[in-house]
């Protein structure tokens, strides 16, 4: 029997009860979506346009949009411009690294442990996957203590052979580094599961024909691996770019934005949009501005999601 | 009507007795409500607190509950008092008084949720009962809203062991603790990273000041943290960082000092009972050692309040409660709390010769300025200190850029 | 033809000189160099675990100055059990997880199956919709979940503090992405099976209760676990919600006593990480398996 993608039986003749159904279905779900997607985003519009703050905290009022003015302003005491447009471009580089490291490392390994006359792959595939399984709050507090530089386990490493005890936390740019290495520790298992599932999917005569026919290794990857493996790979691009665009926790986790920068905005060196965030509504009780921040970065987010549908042909899949 | 008399003498009578000398009467407010007090009193002090609050609640049939902040439900000791008061001051079941830093208040003024100090609940000759720094920091903006209880600062503790005399300057102590350093014992440790309230007697004797006097009135717009003086006071910190390692967090330094394995640190009364413990008779306490250029340290004097809920419905009897408090409980934060007396003299109470030497380093000390612009002053500051111990930038560069920050975070609290 | 005479004679000289199926040395190096590449890389991602045990073994507070540890002890397993929240984390994680997992199939479930089975007004949007906000972070609206949450403390129910606030925020939050990917699976599910329900009398929810229910296990499963894991992983909402010790979930818990007030307690919290990851170990490595399917599915036929 062929498959058949579903269809409604009933003509349904739009009687009240009838017609009124699948939204009874939906209901629940619509309720979380409202209590917890909807009503924080009006409220964040909301507080974005009062001057609710730490020293206004039960007596805050309405000042229109003079914070979204601050986020576009250079005034030396006023204008967080500089600022954002500098965490912009860091979540941006962070992102776009971490994309880049995570699906490379994963394909790699994912290739190598591909092939069945490795000995051991079994073994080697389930120890690979612990960065993945472990909790991850657990595992990147565990870096910052394999990082540290006087106690950590890499400096006394390298101390032991000479190379000094670079200062990985604490220094803007040996810190930028860390974090999308430790990331990768963390998401190549994930990358490396899911390639190896594509590639199991991909005929292995296809292989062996090329081979017969005299294509190199090299030959068989380009023209054999990457284009069975790029359509089911290529959505997961964009979906990890936006997640590690958004990646705070893991910012927030292991450097803490640290070192701090000289700026006014009071972002750290190391900060991403949703970190400095976060830091800044949880320890400086900056609430107006980072609504304010927050409307500007859904802005953000629309137009990324915009690029993905278009990427993905997502309106295409509704029937 | 002689029989009223009668009765109403010997209620007098009975009652007057029962009332110790020197013992301060409290008032009669209403009678029956319940007073939920917010603290963070060290497990020492809180239950002599309770008593001495108990015996106030007896003499009006209210009750009253403290409230620790190590308490489940209340933060688990990583919210301060004043952080419980920013999130739940409306709500119904928040404190009616809480007992905070004196330099929070001035933020807490700002939000609206602190109540003026009564003006006539403490009198004159109550007043000059505390030492001036004290009464004068329940101030904010020339309008009182606090009672004073205690007042801490820092001072130099020292292991007998292996100092015998504390150093009186800074480059005697250097060179003391470069030669004390050997193994893993080190000359001298302390909380590098603290930030401006660990270091400030650094800034303060170099010129640098947090904010300017202006017609007898503390001024906002006059910031003297990135003049001269205090870059000449930072580059002198970064140099310590020689003997310091510059991450040295608060705890390291004072579990090495408790474990005797450091000659010198800076610190508060707030660790004194812990180290009295650890080192017993070779615990030393002394101001801080004068600055190179020969001018005294004089550490930041920070006071510890009461403040009065101002959505409460008890204010009345909370600020009695908090003025009885303070003026009978002098001894009892004296010998449990870990912190002096805010009084100039107590009687009926014996300072340690630790004691003492606190008292001393205070006396020459600076109140810190509790002005709501001081809130802002923190954070800037503290990454200015520490990014120039670690080497990141330079002092001149820090400082200007923390005065900015400072001067940003003014102009946005005050619109 | 030639093609094949070809194809045998390479087939041929494929196999050694016995006309077994051994390797080629050339096939035998690159063998070798795959092999140890990942043995490498597999010590380079297990030394850091390999590393907190032995933290935890470790006397003392801090780490060993060597490889392993100067002195072994449990006395950490111990302070750890006795002397911080650990079981209270463990025991609010539990519940708050279950019952954000389990809300979130339900939800979720019903909801998927009306968009893949219905055909209503606003469907083509409804479906934009999911994924639209599929990118939208948390962290957008911490702002204003706070302001909300206290602001309905302090008015109407104390509900800071509580866990309703924060369940309802992962729930709905976890709605787009997971409906999108539950909708797809039902979506190959054979219409045949609801259709024979239909003929034999059932009704629309009965249908779906008797027969596509049973069938859609894999992808409960996979909701259920994620909700799960993401509500034990998470701890920024937390922090900004709950301030209540006795509250705290287990990721958040654990975060603030290694982060503690002044200093860190590294072999304390090593050995709380022992502790903490052992069970997610378990769980996952038989989980993984569902796992890698619902998203592959998800990715491979979406």
């Amino acid at each position: 029997m062929a498959l058949t993608t579903a269809v409604s039986p009933r003509p349904s003749s739009p009687s009240g009860k009838r017609k009124l159904f699948p939204y009874a279905w939906m209901t629940p779900a619509l309720l979380f979506m409202a209590v917890g997607i909807l009503v924080p985003l009006i409220y964040t519009v909301y507080i974005s346009g009062t001057n609710y703050d730490q020293a206004h905290l039960y007596n805050y009022h309405w000042v229109g949009l003079r914070n979204y003015g601050y986020a576009f302003s250079s005034d030396p005491y006023t204008g967080y411009a500089h600022g954002y447009l500098w965490l912009f471009a860091w979540t941006f580089a962070f992102a776009i690294s971490c994309t880049i490291v995570n699906i490379c490392a994963g394909g790699a390994l994912a290739l190598l442990v591909n092939n069945p006359r490795l000995p051991g792959r079994f073994l080697f595939r389930a120890l690979l996957i612990l960065p993945w399984a472990l909790p991850f709050t657990i595992t990147v507090v565990a870096w910052r203590g394999i990082l540290n530089t006087d106690f950590g386990a890499v400096n006394a490493i390298l101390s032991s052979f000479g190379l000094g005890r670079p200062d990985w936390l604490n220094d803007p740019n040996l810190a930028k580094l860390c974090l999308i290495g430790v990331n990768g520790w963390f998401s190549f298992p994930y990358f490396m599961v899911l390639i190896l599932s594509i590639l199991q999917a991909i005929p292995g005569d296809l292989y062996e024909v090329a081979e017969i026919d005299g294509a190199s290794a090299w030959a068989r990857f380009i023209h054999i691996t990457i284009p069975s493996t790029w359509p089911a790979l290529a959505p997961l691009i964009v979906v990890q770019f936006a997640f590690q665009f958004n990646n705070a926790p893991f910012i927030y986790a292991l450097t803490n934005g640290q070192p701090p920068s000289l700026d006014i905005s009071g972002r750290g060196e190391t900060d991403i949009l949703g970190s400095y965030l976060f830091s800044q509504v949880r320890n400086s009780e900056n609430f107006a501005q980072m609504a304010a921040l927050g409307v500007l970065i859904f802005v953000v987010i629309i137009i990324l999601s915009l690029f993905n549908m278009r990427f993905t042909g997502a309106f295409k899949e509704t029937k | 009507m002689k029989r009223t008399i009668l009765a109403l003498s010997a209620a007098v009578l009975i009652i007057l007795p029962s009332t110790g000398p020197g013992m301060v009467q409290a008032a009669r407010p209403r009678a029956g409500a319940t007073i939920t007090v917010w603290e963070d009193f060290p497990n020492t002090a809180l239950p002599q607190m309770q008593t001495l609050a108990n015996k106030w609640a007896a003499t009006n049939g209210d009750t009253v509950k403290f409230v620790s902040t190590s308490q489940p439900g209340m933060g688990g000791g990583s919210t301060s008092v004043t952080g419980l008061l920013q999130l739940k001051a409306k709500n119904k079941d928040a404190a009616d008084l809480a007992y905070t830093t004196e330099d929070s208040v001035g933020t807490l003024v700002l939000s609206g949720i602190v109540a003026p100090r009564p003006k006539d609940l403490l009198s004159a000759a109550d007043q000059a009962k505390y030492q001036t720094g004290a009464i004068n920091a329940t101030n904010v903006n020339g309008v009182p809203y606090s009672v004073p209880q205690v007042v801490d600062g820092l001072a130099l503790y020292y292991n007998k062991q292996f100092v015998q005399t504390p150093p009186s300057t800074w480059p005697q102590l250097i060179t003391m603790a470069k030669k004390l350093t050997k193994g893993n014992r080190y000359g001298f440790l302390f909380y590098i990273t603290g930030g401006l309230y660990y270091t400030y007697w650094a800034f303060n004797a170099y010129g640098g000041y947090v904010f300017g006097n202006s017609g007898g009135k503390v001024d906002p717009t006059n910031i003297g943290l990135a003049n001269a003086g205090a870059v000449q006071a930072l580059t002198f910190l970064k140099s310590l960082a020689a003997i310091v390692p510059p991450t040295t967090d608060y705890n390291a330094a004072d579990s090495n000092f408790s474990a005797g394995k450091v000659a010198m640190t800076i610190n508060g009364p707030w660790a004194l009972a812990g180290y009295q413990k650890a080192l017993g008779i070779n615990l030393g306490v002394a101001p801080i050692p004068s600055l190179p250029n020969g001018k005294t340290a004089q550490t930041f004097i920070g006071v510890r309040v009461w403040v009065v809920n101002n959505f409460s419905k008890n204010q009345a009897a909370a600020w009695d409660l908090a003025k009885y408090l303070s003026l009978n409980g002098q001894v009892i934060s004296g010998t449990y709390e870990g912190r002096l007396p805010s009084f100039k003299m107590v009687p009926g109470w014996t300072p340690s010769a630790a004691q003492v030497a606190f008292s001393k380093a205070f006396s020459v000390g600076v109140p810190m300025p509790n002005i709501p612009a001081m809130a802002q002053v923190w954070t800037p500051m503290n990454n200015a200190i520490n990014l120039v111990v670690q080497g990141h930038a330079g002092p001149a560069t820090a400082l200007n850029a923390a005065l900015q920050q400072i001067k940003a975070g003014i102009a946005k609290q005050s619109s | 033809m030639a093609r094949e005479a070809r194809a045998a004679s390479r087939r041929a000289s494929r196999m050694n000189p016995r006309g077994d199926r051994h390797l080629r040395p050339d096939q035998k190096r690159v063998i070798v160099v795959s092999w140890v590449t990942v043995l490498l890389v597999t010590l380079l991602t297990l030394f850091p675990i390999f590393w907190i045990v032995m933290t935890s073994l470790n006397l003392g507070d801090s780490f060993a100055t060597g490889l392993l540890p100067d002195h072994y002890t449990l006395s950490h397993y111990v302070d750890v059990w006795q002397h911080t929240d650990f079981t209270i984390w463990v025991r609010n994680t539990l519940v708050v997880g279950t019952i954000t997992g389990v809300l979130e199939v339900v939800v979720i479930m019903l909801m998927a199956y009306a968009f893949s089975r219905f055909r209503f007004a606003g469907r083509r949007w409804g479906l934009a919709l999911l994924v639209a906000l599929q990118l939208f972070p948390a962290i957008m609206a911490l702002s204003a979940d706070y302001y909300l949450v206290n602001w309905i403390s302090a008015n109407w129910v104390p509900i800071s503090d509580n866990w309703i606030g924060l369940i309802a925020i992962y729930v709905g939050m976890s709605i787009p992405f997971n409906a999108w990917l539950f909708k797809g699976y039902i979506d190959t599910l054979p219409y045949d099976l609801e259709e024979s329900a239909y003929i034999d009398g059932a009704g629309r929810f009965v249908a779906f209760w008797k027969v596509i229910m049973p069938l859609c296990r894999p992808m409960m499963a996979f909701i259920f676990i994620q909700g799960f894991l993401a509500c034990a992983n998470e701890f920024l909402l937390v922090s900004v919600l709950i301030t209540d010790a006795s509250r705290k979930t287990f990721s958040m818990g654990l975060f603030d006593f290694a982060m503690g007030n002044f200093t860190t307690n590294w072999t304390d919290f090593a050995a709380a990480a022992v502790m903490g990851s052992l069970p997610w170990v378990i769980i996952f490595m038989i989980a993984q398996k569902w796992f890698v399917s619902g998203l592959a599915g998800g990715a491979v036929k979406g």
